[in-house]
């Protein structure tokens, strides 16, 4: 059967007769027209049915136990990364700098190297430098 | 005029909340997921129809909202900020799924059993693009009003309308594909 005049406000009366109520002269149209167009009667009948099942379709929420607590925790967790993320610079800058006062200490307080003539009986003498006040210092 | 007193009632206790939040309370962080876990857990399952990512995006939206709850000028507005922000990581999850066409046989139409309804249902709407689900979702299965819709998915009502119009258009075609008249 051939569409006639008025299908396209009929199909936008029907969907919008699912949001509010259609004055008077607009669900004369309505009635009027289904009633001598089959194709969209039809059109209207199925929007209906199919979003009658659309909302059957809604479905219930199943919240598990203990979800705030595990929002609550991830949250405490997110804020212990970003701050970790906001000093991490500083911690390595600090944890390098140590790092080099350590070696320049333990490099300052090493003992001077031994001479094979000092070990006697494997027991390991330090040389202790020899001042010679007594003669005059030597100009070259 | 009760109604009106009990809403008004409840709007001051979140501002609250809103604001102990800020100040680091937990109970108060508690108070509000306590309120809030319902609304955004069953949007977000009706528009992701998968219960497990729904809560999964629940608690992303919570965090996202918690993070960034000191940017919030008026504490009255958590609520819808909360639900927009829950709305906004669903579609962004919609659109990075790719939409599986789902060839119907329309020689043999479904016999309207509850849970292959909500499986057809489910194949019909991951069809439509995610602006359009998402107006459709809103507002057939929450039952939001255009202004809500508008104000969620931050677009103008005409846009809601619109969509809402060609959303509905598109679900009856593949509707009729699916199961037939």
């Amino acid at each position: 059967m051939p569409r006639i005049f008025g299908c396209k406000k009929f199909i936008r009366l029907t969907s919008e007769q699912e949001d509010r109520d259609l004055n008077p002269s607009e669900e004369r149209f309505l009635s009027r027209h289904r009633e001598v167009c089959e194709e969209c009667a039809q059109v209207a009948r199925t929007t209906s049915n199919a979003l009658n099942m659309l909302r059957l379709a809604a479905m219930e929420p199943e919240i598990e136990p203990m979800f705030e607590d595990r929002v609550i925790r991830k949250l405490k967790v997110q804020q212990v990364k970003e701050s970790l993320n906001y000093w991490s610079p500083a911690l390595v800058g600090a944890a390098i700098a140590c790092a080099v006062i350590f070696v320049t200490l333990h490099l300052a307080s090493s003992p001077t190297q031994m001479k094979r003539a000092n070990l006697n009986s494997n027991e390991a003498r330090r040389e202790t430098p020899r001042l010679e006040l007594d003669q005059p210092p030597v100009l070259r | 005029m009760l109604t009106h007193t009990i809403a008004a009632e409840a709007a001051a206790q979140e501002r609250q909340w809103v604001g102990r939040c800020r100040q680091g309370d937990e109970a108060a962080l508690g108070c509000l997921i306590a309120r809030h876990r319902n609304r955004l857990v069953r949007t977000a399952t009706n528009l992701l129809r998968d219960r497990h990512e729904a809560e999964d995006v629940a608690q992303e939206a919570f965090l996202k909202a918690f993070r960034e709850i000191n940017k919030l000028r008026d504490d009255r507005a958590f609520s819808g900020y909360l639900y927009r922000i829950c709305v906004r990581l669903c579609m962004d999850r919609l659109r990075l799924k790719r939409a599986e066409l789902v060839e119907f046989d329309s020689a043999q139409p479904h016999c309207g059993g509850n849970i292959e309804n909500r499986v057809v249902i489910e194949k019909l709407l991951s069809q439509l693009p995610t602006e359009l689900r998402t107006t459709l979702v809103l507002r057939e299965m929450e039952q939001l009003s255009y202004e809500e819709v508008a104000e969620v998915m931050q677009v103008p009502i005409g846009t809601v309308r619109s969509r809402l119009h060609t959303a509905r258009e598109r679900f009856r075609k593949l509707w009729i594909e699916a199961v037939g008249d």
